[in-house]
């Protein structure tokens, strides 16, 4: 009998560290999809649409600035409003990207930089408007401004560029279904869980023919729960359609003068995704449930022979 | 072994399992590697001249552990005045002006070096170096860098020294570039500056330099009128919208407009043809300039501490040692971006590898006297506008200068006494110790 009992504690061991691996395995291939839809909203959304309106604005004010100097009511309005809403709109986003860039320290370097570089285009254009009287001198004053907005790798739009590549770096990686999690989606989740089945229904009739009981009511329940799995892979691919869809809306190249309306999709494609992503955290609950249904159904039958001798 | 044991152990191995996942899930959520602390650097090299400096900060973490946050900006002024203004200045700053320098210092933002950089080491430096705030008060930066103005640029395979005087009395023989972004207009302070000092010698330009002498002073309205003179209404107008990195690059055209162009040591890096480019002193091709001077105009990045930790002192007494220097120098010299040194004690070759770059070296170490860059040294207010009179200047070099120079002295009465603005008390002396 003493061959039973090793046998069944093998089992034991084994069946345990499979639902570990399985599990593992299932909630970090589960919590690699479902941690990008908080990622995508939260983050990198409003990060990559407030780069997009700075470039957006602070294009647009160049030429706004230049029409306005050139205005023959510039002595009395200035530079226009229009000029000024889109010098404040693209200090206002490139202050808050600064804070939230999802592209790293080197990002946030380059947007203090730039930051500092929108104050002195602004300066540089204010001496443009003050020299309007002399065209040579608010010629090259417009020049310079020009010089600091578009210089080559240097100048603002080329610096915000980079940024914004590398945000879409990073939204690339949150929305792509890499080889990793597609690995673990297609061969390690369920060859772990078919193993663990399979174990479990292998153990199920050697206990039926060793202890002529019909079924192991616990490890038959630990059976069933492994159905669990297919919501959830459902939920995964739900959630990586919406990320999909999400990562296209936030790569049009329209998005510097539809923020708010991006948003708003991004938002609305996403919503479901929230709750489905809350379901991680039933994951490891799952699985200790797996694991003390394994233990109470075959520790008794192991108990059995704790006091023959051997 | 009973079987409870067993069964025990089973569970004892599960668990393990599971803390081993935990770990290593909470492990992607740590930076990991342990340093012996770290210092912040903020500077403005970027591209080829910021990996060179990048380079330099990985010997130092190779050498101590201390690992060193870098961050090269070409808008330093404004990065480095806000980071102050909200309370997180880097450790070490790196500024390109002495005035900006003297301005932080006299703010109480700086840690006085003094007690920092051993005085041999500090000594090495001269006075022109290691700006003060007062003669003899506490050092506030030293510079770690060095640039050699008051030079002239040229094509050796085109042009004989002997040339060049004749050129340079043609003002459409000078390739002119106003133009650097949000900085515009240094060029032609550079022009003035050196006009003063090569006409009318090293202590009135010091005068001038340090607040004392006013703008309306008929030597310095000279200086301004045969700039205007010599460029005439065309160079001038081209100089304007022409970017200064752009104007040196005709001196190497198949059918070059210009021959000359006055600009300091570091422009010839920028050149399509660095090894076709010599210079000669300015003092031998500036119009009026006394062709004996041996004053010769130069700029320093100035290294100064805005926070006083074990690892920004051991990172500061290591930029100013002639052996990081000379790591730093060798380890660019193939490049195209060669720096140079004020550290008397960096061998020339470890600064450049051709005659050119050792003649500049050799300056740099050996001139009897040197006089900082007079708009660097200035207050930030006064170094703006005297930039923007430069340019309104060359838009109509007709006019007289004299509404200009009534408006920089009202800028200079306005900054008398201004204790947050401060004058550097001295900005010419001789490169090395005090012997």
């Amino acid at each position: 009998m003493s061959g039973t009992r090793a046998f069944l504690v093998r089992r034991l061991i084994a069946l345990l560290v499979v639902t570990a691996l399985a599990v593992a395995a299932l909630l970090a291939a589960y919590f690699g999809v479902s941690r990008n839809s908080a990622a995508v909203t939260d983050r990198s959304t409003p990060a990559i649409l407030q780069v997009a309106a700075a470039v957006d604005a602070l294009d647009a004010s160049y030429d706004e600035a230049k029409r306005s100097i050139s205005s023959p009511t510039a002595e009395f309005e200035g530079l226009s409003e229009e000029y000024r809403n889109q010098l404040s709109t693209a200090k206002q986003s490139l202050a808050q990207v600064s804070k939230s860039t999802i592209g790293g320290e080197s990002a946030r370097g380059s947007l203090r930089t730039t930051a500092a570089l929108v104050t002195s285009y602004g300066d540089t254009i204010e001496q443009a408007y003050a020299s309007r009287d002399n065209p040579t001198l608010k010629n090259a004053y417009l020049g310079y401004a020009d010089s600091i907005l578009r210089h080559d790798q240097s100048g603002i739009l080329d610096r915000l560029e980079a940024v914004q590549k590398r945000q879409f770096n990073v939204l690339d990686d949150q929305t792509s279904f890499g080889w990793l999690l597609s690995f673990a989606w297609w061969l390690l989740v369920p060859g772990l869980f078919l193993t663990l089945a399979a174990l479990l229904v292998h153990t199920q009739r050697f206990l039926r023919h060793r202890f002529r009981r019909l079924v192991n009511p616990w490890l038959a329940a630990a059976t069933a729960l492994l159905v669990a799995l297919l919501p959830l892979a459902v939920f995964t691919y739900q959630t990586q359609d919406r990320l999909e869809s999400a990562g296209a809306s936030l790569t049009r190249p329209d998005i510097g003068h539809t923020g708010g309306p991006t948003a708003r999709k991004v938002a609305r494609t996403m919503r479901s995704a929230h709750w489905q992503a809350g379901a991680v955290g039933w994951i490891p609950v799952g699985g200790a449930v797996l694991a003390a249904l394994i233990l109470v159904g075959l520790q008794p039958r192991i108990d059995e022979y704790r006091f023959q001798p051997r | 072994m009973s079987a409870a044991k067993r069964s025990g152990q089973a569970t004892a191995t599960v668990l393990g399992l599971w803390m081993v996942l935990l770990c290593v899930v909470g492990a992607g959520d740590t930076s990991g590697w342990q340093s012996r602390g770290s210092v912040s650097v903020l500077a403005s090299w970027t591209g080829p001249e910021g990996d060179g400096f990048r380079e330099l900060l990985d010997t130092f973490t190779r050498r101590t552990g201390v690992h060193v946050d870098y961050q090269g900006t070409t808008a330093l002024r404004e990065v480095l005045s806000s980071e102050v203004a909200s309370g997180t200045p880097p450790d070490i700053a790196v500024l390109p002006s002495s005035g900006e320098l003297a301005a932080y210092a006299g703010q109480r933002q700086l840690t006085p070096l003094d007690q920092v950089i051993p005085s041999r080491e500090r000594t090495a430096y001269g006075q022109l170096w290691t700006p003060r705030l007062s003669a003899n008060g506490p050092v506030y930066g030293i510079a770690v860098k060095a640039d050699l103005k008051s030079i002239v640029w040229y094509d050796r395979d085109r042009r004989r020294p002997g040339t060049l005087a004749a050129l340079s009395t043609d003002g459409r023989q000078w390739c002119v570039g106003m133009g650097d972004d949000a900085t515009s207009g240094w060029p032609g302070t550079d022009w003035i500056e050196d006009l003063l000092l090569q006409q009318q010698g090293r202590s009135v330009y010091q005068d001038w330099a340090t607040g004392g002498l006013p703008w309306t002073d008929p030597r310095m309205r000279r200086a301004w009128e045969s700039w205007g003179a010599l460029f005439g209404r065309d160079t001038a107008r081209t100089a304007l919208i022409t970017d200064f990195r752009k104007a040196g690059s005709k001196l190497f055209d198949a059918d070059p407009p210009c021959a000359l162009e006055h600009q300091g040591s570091f422009i010839r890096s920028g050149y399509p043809h660095p090894e076709k480019a010599d210079f000669t002193f300015s003092r031998s091709l500036l119009p009026d300039a006394d062709r004996g001077s041996t004053a010769r105009e130069v700029s320093g990045d100035f290294a100064a501490m805005f926070r006083d930790t074990p690892q920004a002192q051991e990172l500061m007494r290591y930029l100013v040692s002639a052996d990081a220097q000379r790591t730093w120098g060798r380890g660019t010299a193939t490049k195209s971006t060669h720096p140079f040194f004020a550290n008397p004690d960096v061998p020339l070759d470890a600064q450049g590898d051709d005659e050119v770059d050792r003649n500049i070296a050799k300056t740099l170490r050996d001139s009897a006297s040197l006089c900082l860059d007079a708009s660097d040294a200035m207050p930030t207010r006064m170094r703006l506008a005297f930039q923007r009179a430069a340019l309104t200047y060359l838009s109509d070099t007709t006019r007289q200068p004299d509404g200009l120079l009534r408006s920089l002295e009202k800028v200079r009465q306005g900054l008398r006494g201004a204790r947050d603005q401060p004058w550097l008390p001295r900005v010419c002396g001789s490169p090395g110790p005090a012997r």
